[in-house]
């Protein structure tokens, strides 16, 4: 595993993307990705809750005892998870209300636990962080380009913006989640077919 | 056994540190998140009577001063919101019905007589997002305003899919693709509110 910061900032970007090769977060991918303002929202906060939960979990990495490490996880990121929503309803009530149940959805997000287990149990607080927030970032990065494509065929907007002609057919199944698991797929498959032969 | 109770106690302390953080945080935003809730609740009255549309963009102190002056509340069994729209009386009430995985809870205006929808606004739901979630957008709940509420108990509005739906005389309205279960969850939501809260709300206003 790479230790320097930026090789550990990239290596979860593309070479060890959590979604196309570690292939987690997959529930989450489908539900979200049907709309570009949902999905960024969502990858903003998981990129906050994966950073910060990596960062306390790595930081107490010498106390916790092994034995119940796991509760202590998912203690922590629901911790992160509940402050989230309450800062969101707080002060930014237009993006809570968008946001909805998805703060919810981030406790279940396999990626954070995974990069608990993987990750911050045995490195410092900082490369975790740095570990974190990258993962949460190529998260992102896939579920936008999910996104992109089925909001551009399934409503002909891009953010909410009409971008394709009023007399533009919507793809229903575009809207609905089995497109969500081609278009993964499909992502999966391109982006795995170099990067495999590699090896 | 020593190991054992470390876990105990490692795990008891971390809880309650965490659970006083966050008691913390949540006390000190309660006070903005009820303003904020009650400000949500306002501009939705607004909305449902037609004051305000969804893209206007108003300041905390337009909405209260709006609603000041438009809005008056009744308060009996149920609370009931009353307000003159083209020289007519309307009602506003929230009625509360299970959606696919929890409780709608919504604001319906109708016209005094109950022949018409004035307005309707989802004030909270947990439906997917993206699917059922989308009851939040224009294209949906615009398509009640003034629709004919049908003297069938069963259906008061019908929440239909490929059948047109453009006249307000049809007590129809097009369900949402790929929401079904939440559209028919609408539907009985006016059914409840019609059938079950309305007389409540006649009782309180006269």
């Amino acid at each position: 595993m790479a230790d320097s910061k930026r090789e550990t900032f990239f290596a979860n970007i593309w070479k060890n993307n959590p979604v196309i090769v570690q292939i987690l977060g997959i529930c989450s991918a489908l539900a979200v990705t049907n709309n570009l303002t949902n999905t960024l929202i969502m990858g903003i906060g998981l990129i906050f809750t994966t950073g910060f939960s990596s960062l306390t979990i790595a930081a107490l990495r010498k106390y916790i005892p092994k034995n119940v490490r796991m509760m202590i996880q998912v203690l922590i990121i629901a911790t992160y998870v509940i402050i989230l929503d309450i800062v969101l309803k707080a002060y930014l009530p237009g993006i809570s209300k968008a946001l909805g149940p998805y703060v919810g959805l981030i406790i279940t997000n396999c990626i954070i636990m995974g990069r608990a287990e993987a990750y911050a149990q045995s490195h410092g607080p900082v490369l975790s962080f740095i570990d974190g927030v990258s993962a949460g970032i190529g998260y992102s990065l896939i579920l936008l380009a999910v996104a992109f494509v089925r909001e551009l065929l399934g409503f002909g907007s891009l953010f909410g913006l009409r971008v394709l002609p009023e007399g533009f057919t919507p793809w229903v199944i575009m809207i609905t989640a089995p497109s969500a698991f081609f278009i993964i797929g499909a992502i999966i498959w391109i982006a795995r077919t170099p990067f495999v032969k590699k090896k | 056994m020593k190991d054992k109770l470390y876990s105990v106690v490692f795990t008891f302390l971390l809880s309650t540190f965490f659970v006083l953080v966050l008691a913390a945080i949540n006390a000190l935003a309660s006070s903005r998140i009820e303003i904020n809730e009650k400000l949500d609740f306002q501009r939705s009255v607004l909305y449902v009577f037609g004051f305000v549309e969804i893209e206007d963009n108003l300041s905390s102190e337009e909405i209260q001063s709006l609603y000041a002056e438009k809005i008056t509340e009744l308060t009996g069994e149920i609370t009931v919101y009353v307000a003159t729209v083209k020289g007519e009386k309307n009602y506003a009430f929230t009625v509360q019905s299970p959606g696919l995985w929890g409780t709608i809870t919504g604001l319906v205006a109708v016209s005094s007589d109950a022949s018409r929808i004035v307005g309707i606004d989802f004030v909270s739901h947990s439906e997917t997002p993206g699917l059922g979630g989308r009851i939040d957008e224009k294209s949906f709940k615009e398509q009640f305003r003034d629709e004919r509420i049908s003297q069938d108990r069963n259906l008061r509005i019908a929440v239909v899919s490929g059948i047109d739906t453009s006249s307000n005389d049809d007590s129809r309205v097009d369900a949402i693709t790929g929401a079904t279960r939440t559209s028919e969850a609408v539907g009985k939501l006016i059914n409840k509110a019609i059938n079950e809260i309305f007389p409540t709300v006649l009782k309180v206003v006269n």
